[in-house]
């Protein structure tokens, strides 16, 4: 399979015995951090998902169409909390 | 410059068990996993397992696996590894990062460049799980390698 020219795009690989080799190329979203198969070897498969403006980034098709949070966001206030939490003793 | 590790685990197969796992040991650096390896070693069988990738917010009881640093120079990583889990992680619901179905005599890939990797909060005990969802049938040993760069 022609690998995406995009170098950030991610890659899976199936080897087995009894099939053809499974190829597939996988993006990370910039929202959620899940990784999704954008395409693969495998005929109808994969979402291309969608593109935040603000981020400039691909998104994946859960987090397309809602409101621009990156992930690092969401790290440093998972991170804010737990320090909270930390000196609050609890 | 970052620094890259890898950690080896592995796990029988029952519903719900974790194969491998990451989790920070202090509350010093953020990780982020980038590649992950899995297979069988267990005599082939045609089966099919379902495997995820999910997040952890308290680590279990596990058998103790130090990542090996990619470059020998490297000091020791700051996370601790995990394998043959008998306590599992408490896993974030809702929050899987890749889905796997495979042959168990099939060998899976994924590998991204670091920074596009799944990255864990600055938090102890926060990390990364490797698990089975569910099985076709067989209860085989299953092997995984996780990469992760910090």
């Amino acid at each position: 399979m022609t690998r995406l020219t995009n170098k950030r795009a991610g890659y899976i690989t199936i080897t087995s015995p009894k099939e053809k080799t499974y190829e597939a190329d996988t993006a990370t979203c910039k929202h959620c951090n899940r990784a999704w198969i954008i395409r693969s070897t495998k005929k109808g498969e994969g979402d291309p998902g969608g593109w935040c403006l603000m981020c400039q980034a691909p998104i994946c098709p859960t987090c397309a169409g809602k409101e621009c949070k990156p992930f690092l966001k969401k790290l440093e206030e998972i991170e804010a909390r737990d320090r909270l939490f930390a000196e609050m003793k609890l | 410059m970052a620094r890259r590790y890898s950690t080896i685990g592995s796990q029988t197969y029952a519903v719900s068990d974790t194969i491998i796992s990451l989790v920070n040991a202090g509350t010093t650096i953020r990780h982020i996993l980038y590649e992950l390896i899995l297979g069988s070693s267990t005599t082939p069988a045609d089966n099919a397992y379902n495997i995820t990738v999910g997040r952890i917010t308290a680590a279990g009881t596990n058998t103790a696996v130090v990542p090996v640093a990619h470059d020998s120079s490297s000091p020791a990583s700051l996370v601790t590894g995990g394998s043959n889990h008998t306590v599992e992680p408490t896993y974030t619901a809702a929050a899987e990062l890749l889905n796997i179905s495979m042959n168990q005599q099939a060998t899976f890939r994924w590998v991204v460049p670091p920074e596009e990797g799944f990255m864990s909060p600055v938090t102890a005990a926060n990390g990364f799980g490797v698990l089975f969802v569910g099985a076709s049938g067989g209860t085989p040993d299953f092997q995984g390698t996780i990469c992760h760069q910090e």
